[in-house]
């Protein structure tokens, strides 16, 4: 039996502001949302959990789902099922293409948003989505709250920058238009593992002229990638996009590419990177 | 510690470890046979059961997260007309899924068929496509939920 599945302490706050109080009080008590990620994978009869966990099935507060003309806002606790449920009519389609991509449905019934984004050893399925649709978090703590773009849930090594009495409990997510948006993941299995890759691309095009355009890698280790500077320079560029454009952006993306090869990706990922971006970028027409 | 959760429509209490997987309180504490752990980790799919509406892995999740839980196995849905059509379904079009993920296919379908009883292929491949068991075929599967969707029409028929 594993050491902790009979000392395994389980805390089940009935409300947000119990489960704030919880935080202050014992930090290191782990927030338990659908646990996928903690269980999945793991073939022992007793699973290693943690020392201690707070439950969070019963918190409708982080159940809730609110939508505006602008943004869509999920509480952390929504499982990725009840998003495909909302439909695609509301949720951005990249962000859907996304989940669709997660495990099998049985999965995606237990798991919830927030749980996705709050993994720390890896930056799993939903961050790089999330980051180019430039989702916010809220981290709120006993006595406080802040909202964050996502970009800034991770600080310069990687790691997620939350504080250890802070949880995630809403994520807004912009409901703009985009004329081209798309979601790939390269896996080789239901699972992320340290070979996957995955894309996102978002781009607007009006009367031949590309007015907006974000892309996003994320690898599956902890490191997000997205560089503004090469976005900017494709605005305002003709579509269809000329051969000599796309090689250009290649060509700096694969410069950027070069600075993450020692360790956040491998040569092969690296090639479909490229290849991902190319292809995004040659789908982009009037 | 003390769980309390519906099964079967009826309210359960148990004692019992924390971490310990739902498939194995149902197999060891509530002697469910259909419920069938094969992997614990979530993939294989034969240990499913519908956790509050939802198809979900029992060995995906603890005895802690099923307070207050209501979870229906195949045992629990036996004797109901829609289980029962699903059943009579399966073995007009000559699908006999093996012991191992007859379970899971049974609640499957009856999920698939509760949330959509016009199911289009797509939706068939997108809730059995991931089930790994080899006894049968996705076409096998077509077959017997074209049936049970053009039974349960004309029945409708019937008593309108």
């Amino acid at each position: 039996m594993a050491a902790n599945s009979e000392t395994l302490k389980v805390f089940r706050p009935r409300t947000l502001a119990e489960l704030l109080s919880l935080k202050k009080r014992r930090p290191d008590v782990v927030p338990f949302a659908g646990g996928t990620y903690i269980l999945y994978g793991d073939t022992k009869k007793y699973p290693d959990i943690a020392a201690a966990v707070a439950s969070m099935r019963h918190l409708e507060e982080l159940k809730r789902i609110h939508r505006t003309e602008r943004y869509i806002e999920l509480g952390a606790g929504v499982t990725l099922s009840e998003i495909m449920r909302i439909g695609g009519r509301i949720v951005p389609p990249a962000l859907a293409q996304a989940i669709r991509t997660i495990a099998t449905k049985p999965v995606r019934s237990l798991a919830s948003i927030g749980g996705n984004i709050c993994v720390r050893p890896q930056r799993l399925t939903l961050f790089p989505v999330l980051s180019a649709l430039e989702a916010r978090l809220e981290l709120r703590e006993h006595g406080g709250s802040r909202w964050i773009p996502i970009a800034r849930f991770i600080d310069q090594t990687g790691d997620l920058d939350i504080s250890e009495t802070e949880i995630v409990t809403r994520l807004r997510i912009p409901l703009s238009e985009w004329n081209y948006q798309c979601y790939r993941r390269l896996t080789d299995g239901p699972v992320s593992d340290r070979h996957s890759l995955s894309f996102c691309g978002l781009a607007n095009a009006d009367r031949g002229v590309l007015t907006d355009f974000r892309f996003v890698f994320g690898s599956m280790d902890k490191t997000i990638l997205r560089n503004r500077e090469i976005e900017a320079g494709l605005v305002g560029r003709k579509v269809p996009l000329l051969s000599r454009d796309i090689n250009a952006i290649c060509a700096s993306f694969e410069e950027l590419m070069q600075q993450f090869q020692s360790g956040f990706v491998s040569p092969f990922q690296a090639s479909m990177a490229q290849k991902m971006l190319r292809w995004f970028l040659s789908s982009i027409d009037n | 510690m003390t769980v309390t959760f519906t099964l079967n429509g009826k309210q359960v209490t148990i004692d019992t470890i924390p971490g310990k997987r739902l498939a194995d309180v149902l197999k060891e504490d509530f002697a469910l046979p259909a419920t069938r752990p094969g992997c614990y980790a979530g993939v294989c799919g034969t240990c499913a059961v519908i956790v509050n509406g939802e198809l979900a892995h029992s060995c995906l999740i603890p005895a802690f997260a099923i307070q207050d839980a209501e979870v229906l196995t195949g045992e629990g849905l036996e004797g109901t007309r829609e289980f029962d059509e699903i059943l009579s379904g399966f073995e007009h079009a000559g699908y006999r899924p093996c012991a191992n993920c007859r379970q899971s296919k049974l609640l499957t379908a009856y999920v698939l068929l509760t949330l959509n009883p016009n199911p289009e292929r797509a939706n068939i491949d997108e809730w059995f496509a991931d089930q790994k068991c080899s006894c049968s075929s996705l076409t096998d599967i077509y077959k017997a939920i074209d049936y049970i969707v053009l039974h349960r029409r004309s029945a409708s028929r019937g008593r309108k």
